[in-house]
């Protein structure tokens, strides 16, 4: 009894202390299926279509993508469900490889919450909803309304600091999630729900009668969506990053699912490299040298992703000319840095 | 006394026996007409049941795919027969063929409402129930013996469930995997403790006694959470599923209220039974597994079933890691804007399932405890 | 002498087991840390409380912290360990008003169960049934949304005596005293007239009473006076009074309501306990059944159940950690803010743990002191 306590005692402190060679690419490699967390309460972003029984979304399809670049299968992705509150926990105790959940990024969630951030994949803004019927026209009437956000999320901050600017002493309620939040502004508990605008849009659209609703035209913060790993795993870090860069690329060029083997023949070698069908990205980054293929081709660039998740064909459409969504080229901000 | 008069008397005496109980009376009853008058009308006619069937398969089983769903009606069946052993342990068949008549009616408007497609499996089901019971009324070595089938079972469940993987179970099939698991680990680990509290050696019992208490003190919800960081933090070699490490924070929680109905058995064993064993040359060991442990088991069965009453009643604290148990999926549903109108409907439903469940395993026990008590009179 | 021998040796085994098992959990728990510790290190992650220090950088809707100035209300500026504070008020906040509203509907529960009303009866059984066997967390929601939030909006909600009842919350009219040295007299009175009321001052109830009045009076002309703030319906939310929220009575009716039920079945039971005689003496003396009751059964059902009311009390604490579905700023519920705006979850929760085993600690300190109070000397 003793000596087995005394092994396992001892097997505990030695896995501890071997544990630190593999890094979380060689994990996932040999697992075969990459852990992926998303949200699944977010319609555009992580949602579960309760009658297809699919996850639906753009994170989630780049979570697809990433397990195309890596695996070479966009179906070996095992999605974790995160909230807003377990999130940063899940990553850092390893639960998930990494996490595509609309998460804001900002330089006190790469220092003090110590995960690495990927490229943005999508810019949103903190925003206001609040029912017509209260009459609000912009965020600045809302001095000693009930102001309501989820916990966890950084517009709890954001709201902190509206009220110091202004002066206010707002309440400020805070709930597990969208749904809840939705509710409470739904019952007139809350006057006016913060959170991003593409989920306040998303709700508006979806709901029973929209003209109910009105978002409010100022963004109290700029509210830039990227995925994040686990600190200090460089190489699994920098997979991810050039992945994501990859669908944007992909875009810039044109390449799209539809197109992509017919590309693969042409003669430019610059294209070949990027595809991975000459040079040596992917080994250098340990991946298969096809990743930008595999990815493009299963899920498609980013604009298709954009396209499927929330393009017009979608009930939450959020249009994406004009605004730093775009492609650089068409005055946004999504651009990829050089392939050579 | 005409049947009549008998009516009447019974009235007089229930209801109107004097006058503060006849005021009662008189404004209770019309109160309770009109709220159930004003439920009906809004289930029968406002409300807008097809939201209910047409998430079904999520608020039953979650993200489980739907290829691989005739497992989950395996393990039904499986944990159905289980449910009918244990039935057969406190209840006689006879009597309560009342209850048959009104489930199958259930399943019945189920397949009435839409829900066709699934009425073959869900009645199937069902006859597993009944089938274990019969069989556990004339076969009294299954149902005597139905730790070791229920730990069988589970078994055979988690067997049968794992090429799917833990991360997909969901629903009210993850909140009685979690029962049932939950409920079973508890019972060894509870046996531990318990003589662990009691034993001679000072520290181990200060040890014991110290666990006990601390789990008893601290909330469920931030075991499960404390669990769940904790575990990739020691092990992280081995990746454990939220699901299981789940199970793990409710196993150790529930242990301890386990081991303290354990006690309370052993407290009850007579003294003389110890010192009659001994007399015999009895090991220590022997003593305990043979002469002590079945009697105090024997008291602590309403506890126990109590506790499991309690796991079913708290499983929907693991949304605080993410699962998605059944009342978290309900959620899920309305999370959907389409369905946020549908609020009152799928809280019903799913009030109503609790209710429906929570009730069986309290009217078990209770028949249990009266079967128990019948056996030693005082 | 072979006797003394065999007996150091016993006690020389007795000790080494001790010692053996001792050591063995300590040096799980050494283990256990050291790889808690590895674990971090392999995350670049470092264990530490300094968080507890920095600014918070978040609102909570409710809460008050006690600073050189009094108690405030939570901001965004304090610190981290203050809105833990903040969130323990809120916690103890619901736990006792509902420790104390559950005894009492518990008791009303325990004895309709028994009532000679059918009715009464049956719906008794019916509303405790409903309660044990649904999930608290769903019942919670219940009460919340369906219940609590749907009480009319602030501008069309009725005033009673001042109050406001309305989904945005619950206003209630605050007495307000003045000051000076009137209060101090008036203070005096109201010790004087509540002495009154123990027993060991029966004696002496006259001249207390007379007392009383005068300083009263005394108090009065000294300028002292109580007036009503009453609370004001503003755009957004009332001015003035009393402020309770819709998460606080939502979550105390729940908690309320659900440990009512399980103190209701101890006292049905420890009713059902009490000798059948008992019942038939107090009948014989020619008591009403109320009085039969109040004056003889109960007194005696108290003395009996309060180590199953401590254990619901217990639960009733714990359950507080529930408030986070309905967004009740709880200690858990901010433990999970602080945790997430810092990414220390593992400080955390050994803090909150500590708290919870301090708070269960004192809970059952107080039940044992009540126990005893209520005891017999002497009776089992």
């Amino acid at each position: 009894m003793k000596k087995t306590i005394l092994a396992l005692g001892a097997t505990v402190s030695v896995m501890a202390a071997t544990s630190a060679g593999a890094g979380v690419l060689e994990t996932v490699v040999q697992r075969g299926t990459l852990n992926c967390g998303t949200d699944n309460t977010a319609p555009g972003f992580g949602y579960l279509n309760t009658t297809t029984g699919q996850m639906e979304g753009l994170d989630v399809d780049f979570c697809r993508a990433v397990a195309a670049a890596v695996l070479g299968d966009a179906t070996k992705v095992n999605f974790v469900n995160v909230t807003d509150k377990s999130r940063f926990t899940a990553v850092q105790t390893g639960q998930v490889d990494v996490v595509f959940a609309h998460t804001t990024l900002k330089p006190g969630r790469e220092s003090a919450i110590t995960v690495d951030f990927l490229p943005v994949n999508f810019w949103d803004g903190t925003g206001a909803m609040v029912k017509t019927e209260l009459g609000v026209e912009g965020i600045g009437d809302l001095d000693g309304a009930n102001l309501c956000t989820t916990q966890g999320s950084s517009t709890e901050a954001a709201l902190a600091n509206l009220l110091k600017a202004n002066g206010w002493s707002n309440q400020v309620l805070t709930y597990e999630n969208l749904e809840k939040l939705f509710g409470a502004l739904n019952s007139g508990r809350c006057d006016a729900m913060f959170t991003d605008k593409s989920a306040l849009a998303a709700w508006r659209a979806n709901s029973a009668n929209p003209a109910d609703y009105v978002v409010l035209p100022e963004i109290i913060e700029k509210s830039p969506f990227a995925g994040f790993v686990v600190a200090n795993d460089s190489r699994w870090r920098n997979a991810l990053r050039w992945i994501s860069y990859a669908l944007i690329e992909a875009e810039e060029r044109g390449i799209t699912s539809a197109n992509v083997e017919e590309t693969l023949k042409s003669e430019d070698p610059n294209t070949l490299m990027f595809l991975g069908a000459q040079g040596t990205f992917g080994a250098d980054f340990g991946i298969p040298a096809d990743f930008v293929t595999q990815a493009v081709k299963q899920v498609g660039n980013y604009g298709e992703i954009y396209e499927r998740n929330l393009g017009p064909d979608t009930t939450i459409f959020i249009d994406r000319k004009g605004t730093p969504n775009a492609l650089s080229k068409d005055g946004g901000a999504m651009i990829s840095p050089l392939w050579n | 006394m005409s049947p009549m008069q008998k009516k009447i008397r019974w009235l007089h005496v229930n209801l109107f026996a004097k006058p503060a109980d006849a005021l009662l009376t008189l404004v209770v009853v019309p109160l309770l007409l009109w709220a159930v008058w004003a439920f009906l009308s809004w289930a029968l006619t406002a409300a807008d049941w097809s939201v209910v069937f047409n998430s079904l398969k999520v608020l039953m089983t979650g993200t489980f795919p739907s290829s691989k769903l005739w497992l989950v009606w395996i393990v039904a069946g499986m944990i159905a027969a289980l449910a009918g052993l244990a039935t057969s342990a406190s209840i006689p068949f006879g009597r309560t063929a009342a209850v048959i008549a009104v489930l199958c009616y259930l399943v019945l408007v189920l397949a009435i409402f839409g829900a066709a497609h699934i009425a073959p499996q869900a009645l199937l089901v069902l006859a597993a129930f009944h089938a274990a019971w019969l069989i556990g009324l004339r076969v009294p070595v299954l149902r005597e013996n139905l730790a070791p089938i229920a730990f069988g079972t589970l078994i055979a469940v988690l067997v049968i469930l794992s090429p799917v993987g833990p991360s997909n179970w969901g629903g009210l099939l993850l909140s009685i995997l979690i029962t049932l698991t939950a409920a079973l680990l508890t019972i060894p680990l509870g046996i531990l403790l318990a003589f662990g509290r009691q034993s001679k050696i000072a520290s181990l019992r200060a040890l014991c006694t110290g666990y006990i208490e601390v789990m008893r003190s601290v909330p469920l919800i931030l075991v499960v959470f404390c669990i769940w960081v904790a575990f990739p933090l020691v092990l992280p070699k081995f990746p454990i599923p939220d699901v299981v490490r789940g199970l793990i924070g409710f196993t150790l929680f529930y242990s301890a209220y386990a081991a303290e109905f354990i006690r309370s058995g052993l407290q009850s064993v007579a003294k003389g039974q110890t010192e009659a064993a001994e007399s015999l040359g009895l090991s220590d060991f022997d003593l305990k597994r043979i002469v002590i442990l079945p009697q105090a088991l024997r008291v602590a069965v309403p506890g126990l079933v109590g506790n499991i009453l309690d796991i079913f009643n708290y499983a929907p604290l693991v949304f605080i890691i993410g699962l998605t148990d059944f009342l978290r999926a309900g959620q899920m549903i309305l999370a959907n804007p389409e369905n946020s109108a549908r609020t009152y409907e799928i809280y019903v439903f799913m009030f109503l399932t609790y209710f429906v469940v929570g009730s069986i395993i309290t009217f078990q026990a209770r028949r249990l405890e009266q079967k128990l008590n019948k056996g030693v009179r005082k | 002498m072979t006797v003394s021998n065999s007996l150091r040796w016993r006690r020389l085994r007795r000790t080494s087991v001790q010692v053996g098992v001792l050591g063995i959990a300590a040096l799980l728990l050494v283990l256990l840390g050291l790889a808690v510790r590895n674990g971090f290190a392999e995350r670049g992650v470092s264990f530490s409380f300094d968080f507890l220090w920095q600014r918070a950088g978040f609102e909570i809707s409710e809460g008050r912290v006690l600073t050189w100035s009094g108690f405030t209300s939570f901001g965004a500026d304090m610190a981290n360990w203050q809105a833990l504070a903040a969130g323990l008020g809120n916690t103890l906040k619901v736990a006792v008003v509902a420790v104390l509203l559950s005894t009492l509907l518990g008791v009303a529960l325990g004895v309709s169960r028994l009532s000679t009303n059918w009715l009464i009866r049956k719906l008794a059984f019916t509303a405790t049934e409903f309660l044990r066997n649904t999930p608290l967390l769903i019942q919670l929601t219940f009460w919340y949304v369906a219940v609590v939030l749907q009480l009319p909006g602030l501008r069309d909600a009725p005033h009673f005596w001042g109050a406001i009842i309305s989904r945005q919350g619950l206003w209630l009219p605050r007495p307000e005293f003045t000051s000076g040295p009137g209060l101090w007299l008036a203070l005096a009175a109201v010790v004087t007239l509540a002495l009154m009321l123990m027993r060991r001052f029966q004696p002496w109830r006259r001249h207390l009473a007379g007392a009383g009045v005068a300083l009263l009076a005394l108090a009065f002309v000294l300028g002292f006076r109580i007036h009503l703030d009453l609370p004001e319906a503003g755009r957004f939310r009332a001015s003035g009074g009393v402020a309770i929220s819709p998460e606080f009575t939502a979550l105390l009716i729940a908690l309320t309501a659900n440990t009512a039920a399980y103190i209701g079945e101890i006292i049905r039971g420890a009713i059902e306990a009490v000798p059948r005689g008992q019942w038939e003496a107090a009948d014989a003396i020619g008591l009403s059944r109320r009085h039969q009751l109040r004056e003889v059964i109960l007194p005696q059902v108290f003395r009996v159940v309060m180590p199953s009311l401590g254990n619901q009390y217990l639960n009733l604490a714990k359950n507080t950690s529930l408030g986070i579905a309905i967004g009740y700023p709880d200690l858990f519920n901010v433990y999970g803010t602080v945790s997430n705006q810092t990414g220390r979850s593992l400080e955390g929760v050994l803090i909150a743990m500590g708290i919870y085993l301090v708070l269960s600690w004192v809970i059952s300190l107080l039940v044992n002191v009540a126990n005893n109070r209520l005891k017999i000397p002497g009776v089992r």
